[in-house]
């Protein structure tokens, strides 16, 4: 139980020994606690609102809300359709997400295990896309979608997610790849495992924490997408549910109300999902430390 | 760089990314980069005006004070977002009691999208009902309390510090994942040798974790950057200008004013600068990939 | 008032006189539609096809709109589709939504790709929402033939929203909702200063001196970009130089640094700077709305019609209906109301030219413009309608909206100064109008500053 490291401090009979042992661990957890609560209050704060209203929300701050009315949440599933929404913010990022890994890990294979004099041109190819604003090149991808005929698909949108996360996932697997011992690479190709072997067998399997990690940032750049998806998905059965989030708000009004529990909606998914990988995660990385 | 030798086979596994990258990339790319030698609104004729958008551009003020805001915003972000990250990841290297509370309740803003956080944080920030000013009042600092994105000297800041709110448990999942990967003999090692915490940080995780900082920090550079949606919806870049950056100038430009042209010549130069400053930054930090 | 009324019969009445005193240009614009009479073609007939012919060859339509979610004409407009599509099964309508100014992003880069869709609700033709540039550009259809000689448009409009239809002597839209700005004063709030509710100019700045001295807020307004600052901007410069010269100046097309501007910036300084919430420059309207109006919190409001239904009904029963008041020395003698349509529909020109689709769309718009229509947009969807002759309920539509609505018809139209700007010089306007309504230049500097923007 490695884990437990911290605390496995050998017995003293004195008490101020004692704390001046567990003093880090004291300052550890307080700034544990005071990002916690950082981070939380505005949520907390969100959830609340979902059960308020825009008079009661505007005049003052409640943590608590006065009352648990659902009335934000039945506008919301009554002002659009939720449930289908959901269901395609679920498909299409699954789609981009498949479609991502399918790229993204051959590739990080290449440049992280391989020699050659053009790595570091690849490496910088793939990494333009970080450095442009995707809003200016939006117009010119709504232009190709038109002549490759994919507006009006859902799926075709896949392909700019999938493209938008390469560059960041990219980065990220090679760095976790190349964290991968090598020296047992050439000898497995002597020994006549093939490279896909190699890539499937030996790679891919060790680079579980880094996929994980790309997985779940992927995840969320893709859920919370709101302009691509305006743009580039214009039938009304094919809207997301970042896209839903915007019809809490009109012209010159805010349903705050609304858009929290638009925001809840949204959001529980999200962390139901993020809980379930965060364990592999860490089972992973449990597999990881003991073989380490 | 890997230590194998280059083979054929290799180039296999690099041809969908690069398919894909390319055409739903590189093509749009390129088509908008030749835009911003047109006078165009997208729609009628183009007329062709070389560098002229560019010369313009040169001459742009609201351009120009913008790029210095982007600076300090990159270099806050990096500072903020990837320092804390660090440093609470370094902390949840090894799994204390509460530590799935921790790392959950760390990553729950990431998921919520930017526009919906600004437009909460509109309301976080007002003086009367915001969190902040209640809170600051409630600890007997009320004289801190500010009407925040009213504030021509403050609003920049008040909007800063909501997207290093938000994407910290982004950096904080990279890293930590990072962390976890840094073989724990070398923390034993150490810890034998009788290394404090701070030593085992500054000689250990920081080195070891140095390949993933420079592409946290990049990212960081990057988004401060690209991201418009915050300042767009808290403040549409007032009060004033004061929080006018190049993306919501670039988005105005190109989508409320039409000038496809000169929007597009904003893009390529913010590509530009932010392709000189990463490769400035990877040379000086000689960060390869052998 | 009776419980039922014909929508504005004298109204438009009045209207009608008043344009043909002071709508020299309305006249202009009409002479010149009059001439595109004689240009209909044979072929249009303007008949709608044929209903329940579920045989009849499929017709594709696309529908965007910006009418959805929380908007109130979502489910007015939503019946009309539900209705037409049992009508006519051999078409299928598609809708594509995007709520509030999202239909810009879209309507923008669609027609950048040609691929406009059939029909769509969009703002005006100003040259700040772009759909000028994109009519210049012939992707828009040309109305003209068909709204003067469709005997379904005689009557339904009055003069000047055929003008606000109109760009370069051609109709390109159907007009569908208007506004009208409204003052209101708050007079539980007057009442609880004792001060009493202006009549004229002076009793004005003297209220809101008055009014703040008593630790009221005079003003509940936002006046950041794009808010209710700017319409007392325009009531000032109207009063005091003219709406025609006002717009000339910020068209750019006559100096605006000159001393009439000087004069109305002092004043406006005198009646605002310094008189509204401490977050004025920062907050939007539903805050403007829940923190302040809906709590009795600031005595006067002057806003668009459309904030009429944000207002707590008990906050509606303390509001009075005032009109914003004639500077002495100033060019305006009659009292004016800014005024125009805020929506239109538009036809692709692709629709229109594809002579399947062409009555299947004519037909759609039909009707989502009949009087039936207007009247669920005034009743339920609590519009302003641009259709004269439609029976309004007032009780559904609201008392005091409908006192606002009277008061706006029966003065002058003034058009909304911003326009008439290029989004160019509306994006640097808007944020040194921002500055100086929060104090921060003297009137002479803040009109030099207009100078710069507007004669570049």
């Amino acid at each position: 139980m490695h884990g437990l490291a911290p605390f496995a401090v050998g017995r003293r009979p004195r008490l101020v020994a004692r704390l001046r042992r567990l003093s880090p661990l004291v300052a550890v957890y307080v700034v544990l606690v005071i990002h916690s609560l950082l981070t939380l209050f505005p949520l907390v704060w969100v959830l609340s609102n979902s059960f308020r209203k825009n008079d009661a929300i505007l005049t003052s701050m409640r943590l608590i809300p006065e009352s648990l009315q659902l009335s934000n949440y039945v506008e919301m599933l009554h002002v659009t359709s939720i449930p289908l929404a959901f269901f395609n913010s679920f498909t299409i990022t699954l789609a981009s997400l498949a479609l991502l890994v399918a790229v993204a890990l051959p590739l990080s294979f290449a440049l992280s295990r391989f020699r050659f004099r053009f790595a570091n041109w690849v490496f910088m190819f793939f990494a333009a896309a970080v450095l442009v604003p995707s809003v200016s090149v939006l117009p010119m991808t709504f232009r190709l979608f038109a002549d490759l005929g994919l507006l009006g698909t859902k799926y075709g949108i896949a392909f700019v997610y999938a493209t938008e996360q390469l560059p960041v996932s990219v980065f990220l697997l090679v760095t976790f790849m190349r964290a991968i011992p090598q020296e047992l690479d050439e000898a497995a190709l002597i020994d006549g495992c093939g490279l896909w072997d190699l890539f499937l067998r030996v790679v891919v399997p060790l680079s579980r924490n880094g996929i994980v990690t790309i997985l779940i940032l992927a995840f969320v750049a893709v859920w919370n997408d709101y302009l691509t998806a305006l743009v580039l998905l214009p039938d009304q059965e094919n809207q997301t549910l970042s896209l839903a989030l915007a019809y809490a708000k009109d012209e010159y009004f805010v349903n705050y109300g609304m858009m929290s529990s638009a925001i809840v909606f949204a959001v529980t998914p999200m962390l139901i999902v993020y809980l379930f990988l965060k364990d592999r995660l860490i089972s992973g990385m449990a597999a990881g430390a003991v073989k380490g | 760089m890997g230590s194998l030798r280059f083979r054929p086979g290799v180039a296999l596994f690099m041809l969908p990314a690069f398919a894909l990258y390319s055409l739903f990339f590189i093509v749009p790319f390129l088509r908008t980069m030749y835009g911003s030698l047109f006078d165009w609104n997208g729609m009628e004729n183009a007329r062709f005006i070389g560098l002229g958008n560019y010369a313009q551009l040169a001459r742009d003020s609201l351009f120009l004070t913008g790029i210095g805001r982007v600076a300090l915003w990159a270099l806050l972000a990096i500072i903020f977002k990837v320092g804390t990250a660090l440093v609470l990841a370094s902390m949840l290297r090894l799994p204390i009691p509460g530590e799935r509370f921790f790392t959950g309740a760390f990553f729950v803003p990431v998921v919520i999208s930017s526009a919906a956080i600004s437009l909460m944080f509109t309301l976080l920030y007002d003086p009367d009902i915001g969190l902040i000013d209640v809170a600051l009042r409630g600890v007997g600092l009320g004289f801190l309390a500010h009407a925040w994105l009213s504030d021509e000297n403050l609003a920049l800041y008040a909007v800063i510090a909501v997207p290093i709110w938000h994407t910290i448990g982004y950096f904080f999942i990279i890293i930590l994942a990072a962390v976890r990967n840094v073989p724990a003999e070398l923390y034993e090692a150490a810890r034998i040798d009788g290394a404090g915490a701070r030593t085992l940080f500054t000689r250990i995780t920081v080195p070891c974790l140095w390949p993933v900082l420079q592409v946290c920090i990049i990212l960081a550079i990057t988004a401060a950057v690209k991201s418009f949606d915050y300042v767009f919806v808290m403040t549409k870049g007032g009060p004033g200008t004061a929080t006018e950056v190049p993306a919501t100038y670039l988005f105005r430009t190109i989508f409320t004013n039409l000038q496809l042209g000169y929007g597009t010549a904003m893009a390529s130069t913010i590509f530009l600068i932010a392709l000189v400053s990463t490769l400035a930054f990877r040379r000086l930090t000689t960060f390869r990939l052998d | 008032m009776p419980s039922q009324d014909v929508w504005c019969p004298n109204a438009a009445l009045t209207r009608r006189t008043l344009f043909a005193a002071v709508g020299l240009a309305a006249a202009g614009a009409t002479g010149l539609l009059a001439a595109g009479i004689g240009a209909a073609r044979a072929e249009d007939s303007f008949a709608p096809p044929p209903m329940g012919t579920a045989d009849a060859k499929h017709v594709a339509l696309r529908f965007a709109t910006s009418y959805a979610g929380m908007h109130p004409m979502t489910q007015p407009v939503r019946a009309i589709i539900e209705q037409y599509r049992k009508d006519y099964p051999n078409v299928s309508v598609a809708i594509e939504e995007s709520p509030g100014d999202a239909q810009m992003t879209r309507i923008k880069i669609d027609a950048s790709s040609d691929r406009l869709p059939d029909l769509f609700n969009y703002w005006r033709l100003d040259p700040g929402f772009g759909l000028d540039q994109i009519a210049h550009a012939g992707k828009l259809a040309d109305l003209t033939a068909w709204t003067r000689n469709d005997p379904f448009f005689q009557g339904l409009y009055d003069a000047y929203s055929w003008r606000t239809a109109t760009l370069d002597g051609k109709v390109w839209g159907v007009p569908i909702n208007m506004f009208y700005v409204e003052f209101l004063a708050n007079k539980a709030v007057f009442d609880r200063a004792g001060v009493a509710v202006p009549s004229d100019w002076a009793g004005l700045l003297e209220a809101v001196k008055a009014l703040k001295a008593k630790g009221e807020i005079p003003w509940a307004i936002s006046i950041g970009k794009d808010s209710e600052g700017g319409r007392i901007y325009n009531a000032v410069v109207n009063r005091m130089v003219g709406n025609p010269r006002a717009l000339r100046m910020h068209a750019g097309a006559e100096p605006i640094d000159v001393p009439e501007m000087v004069r109305a910036a002092e004043l406006l300084r005198e009646l605002v700077v310094g008189n509204v919430p401490q977050d004025a420059i920062a907050i939007g309207n539903d805050s403007v709305y829940a923190k302040y109006v809906n709590n009795n919190r600031g005595a006067l409001i002057m806003d668009g019609s459309w904030i009429t239904p944000a207002l707590k009904p008990e906050v509606q029963a303390n509001m009075v209906v005032l009109a914003f008041p004639l500077i002495p020395g100033g060019a305006e003698t009659q009292q004016s109301a800014e005024r125009d349509l805020t929506s239109l529909w538009y036809v692709s020109a692709k629709a229109m030219a594809d002579a399947d689709r062409r009555p299947y769309v004519q037909e759609l718009v039909r009707r989502l413009s009949s009087r039936a229509a207007e009247k669920t947009y005034a009743e339920e969807g609590k519009q302003p309608i641009a259709a004269l002759g439609v029976q309004v309920d007032p009780a559904k539509y609201g008392k005091l909206a409908w006192a606002a609505q009277s008061q706006a018809l029966n003065t002058p139209a003034d058009k909304w100064i911003p326009s008439v700007m290029t989004p160019a010089r509306r994006a640097e306007f808007e944020p040194l109008l921002g500055e100086f309504l929060s104090g921060k230049y003297e009137p002479a500097a803040f009109v030099a500053k207009l100078g710069q923007i507007f004669s570049s």
